[in-house]
């Protein structure tokens, strides 16, 4: 679906069509996308915000209108309370260097989960050095869900913070985070949600989940790499001291003192990243065409598919939920016999881009038993014969490998 | 179709890696990993005169791998050289990249270039401790 829309899909890579399988890094980007930030580049560039001049102005309805879009995308109550970051990385960082900072004390607890991303782990573990307080971590089930029911006694008086992700970035699954922030909230525990692999394949509610914070990382989910957006409820963000201090985030300066200026702006010091944020307001436009909906139902009818496909194989493990329902976007996978790095390199030959690794979940593979795995991931436009063009170059490795 | 990066060399070693396993009384050993994808390699060598490596003789060496196809195979060919005294200590300090694409008999992507320069690394890591 909407393949036309993607110029790179067009290209040939070593004489093959280009299968591109490698989503959850990062997608693809549509044509309105690019234009998008060439035109502005063409038409409107000016730095933003108190501009007098007629292409500021510009720059500045464009910069604040892709603010507006993605407070709709996620039904944020107030457009002040979406922060415009680099990526879900310096969301999450900016959390942690903010919040974190002022409110996590030696003897409080931090609650993540077994599967999180290194970037929802190393920096809460930095700051729990820092301040002498301790990670604990929801474990993970034999169906590669959390352990819910380990929750009530996880959740602690001590427990300041709850982050987790949304959607596994290795597994695909799909966590409960409304059940989760529920238990967290009775016990007075803040909730970080890590929607980097959400944001675009599922529709997200902050206001419905009664998420704390929320970050989306714009890369991946048709928009710039170098663009992601920090949700934060309004009351927290504003007890927040800022993150970065310079220009743009001041009211006042002083020689000794200065006073921030407003939210959103006290968060997004420095001359903001301009076009990849009107990109990723493009971004969101071509994902509202298309409709979340039908995204969703693409995805997991390709989802059921790569699952038969991938079962009828013989010696191949799947890593994650069984059932398509459980879990969107990823598959995570070994063949026995064929090391996943020669696999890629096998697909490769033939225009297919999954990735192998650990896919900075480092914990996560110690605990499935395995150094790396092969990652397939999939977006709007991935394809049944995507698929099957995956399958056979998979059964060619096994054959040149095992025969 | 012909597999550019899967020579049938590549897969006759890492199939059937030869010198595989430990070495009773090394006088050299050192470990290297590859961190992006968690390949590993420990390597064993007896080396004769000169303890730090320096106009010496490798007379043995084995080595305990676990990793892709490529990383395995390049241990295998290169310990199969080393023992058939096809390669000696002076030469080892000075192979590159391309010279281990020779012995694989294909071109190696930019992306697997560290795959295929573990054994070497440990190699020479060992020599030099
Ligand atoms: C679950 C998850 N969290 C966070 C990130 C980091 O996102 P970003 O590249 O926007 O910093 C990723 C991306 O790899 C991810 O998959």
């Amino acid at each position: 679906m909407f393949n036309s829309n993607f110029p790179i899909l067009k290209r040939k890579i070593n004489g093959r069509r280009l299968v591109y399988l490698d989503n959850a890094s990062t997608t693809q980007k549509p044509q309105n996308v690019i234009l998008a930030m060439t035109d502005f580049y063409e038409h409107h560039n000016a730095n933003i915000h108190r501009g007098i001049h007629t292409l500021s102005q510009e720059a500045t309805q464009m910069y604040e209108g892709a603010r507006d879009k993605v407070q709709k995308f996620i039904n944020a109550k107030y457009r002040e309370e979406i922060i415009f970051t680099s990526g879900a990385t310096e969301a999450i960082n900016l959390v942690v260097w903010t919040w974190g900072h002022e409110n996590i004390k030696r003897g409080d607890e931090i609650l993540l989960t077994e599967m999180e991303h290194h970037s929802n782990l190393v920096p809460w573990q930095i700051l729990a050095r820092k301040k002498g307080a301790k990670l604990k971590f929801i474990p993970l089930n034999e169906t590669w869900n959390l352990k819910l029911e380990t929750l009530n006694k996880l959740i602690t008086r001590r427990t300041k913070m709850v982050a987790l992700t949304h959607i596994s970035n290795v597994l695909g699954t799909i966590n409960p985070v409304e059940k989760i922030i529920k238990a967290a909230h009775k016990k007075g525990a803040m909730v970080l949600i890590d929607g980097a692999q959400a944001g675009g394949h599922i529709s997200v509610d902050v206001q419905k989940l009664g998420a704390d914070f929320y970050v989306l990382s714009g890369h991946k989910m048709y928009g710039p790499t170098g663009v992601g957006v920090l949700y934060g409820r309004k009351e927290i963000l504003e007890n927040m001291p800022p993150y970065q201090s310079g220009g743009h985030m001041i009211r006042s300066v002083d020689w000794q003192n200065s006073t921030w200026n407003d939210l959103p702006w006290k968060l997004e010091a420095g001359t903001a990243n301009i076009a990849d944020v009107i990109g990723l307001g493009a971004a969101i436009d071509f994902i509202n065409k298309v409709g979340l909906r039908a995204v969703k139902n693409h995805e997991l009818r390709i989802m059921n598919y790569v699952l038969r496909e991938l079962g009828k194989i013989s010696g191949i493990e799947i890593y994650g939920p069984e059932s398509g329902k459980d879990r969107i976007g990823v598959i995570s996978f070994n063949a026995a016999g064929v090391p996943p790095h020669d696999l890629a390199s096998i697909l490769d030959q033939r225009g297919i881009a999954i990735r192998t690794g650990h896919h900075c979940a480092m914990p996560l593979h110690r605990k499935l038993g395995v150094e790396s795995t092969a990652r397939a991931s999939f977006a709007i436009y991935n394809t049944k014969s995507d698929i099957d063009a995956l399958i056979k170059g998979i059964k060619y490795a096994i054959q040149l490998f095992c025969s | 179709m012909q597999q550019k990066n899967y020579s049938q060399i590549v897969l006759d070693h890492y199939r059937n890696p030869r010198n595989f396993g430990k070495l009773k009384e090394p006088t050299h050993t050192a470990e290297e990993v590859n961190p992006l994808c968690g390949d590993e390699i420990k390597v064993y060598l007896r080396v004769k005169n000169g303890k730090n490596g320096k106009n010496g003789k490798i007379e043995d060496i084995r080595y305990e791998a676990r990793g892709c196809a490529l990383s395995i195979a390049v241990a295998s060919i290169l310990a199969e050289r080393i023992v058939n005294r096809e390669l000696r200590i002076e030469e080892t300090g000075k192979m590159e990249k391309s010279d281990i694409e020779q012995m694989l008999g294909i071109k190696i992507s930019p992306a697997r270039e560290s795959c295929i320069l573990l054994s070497l690394n440990a190699i020479n890591k060992a020599l030099s401790s």
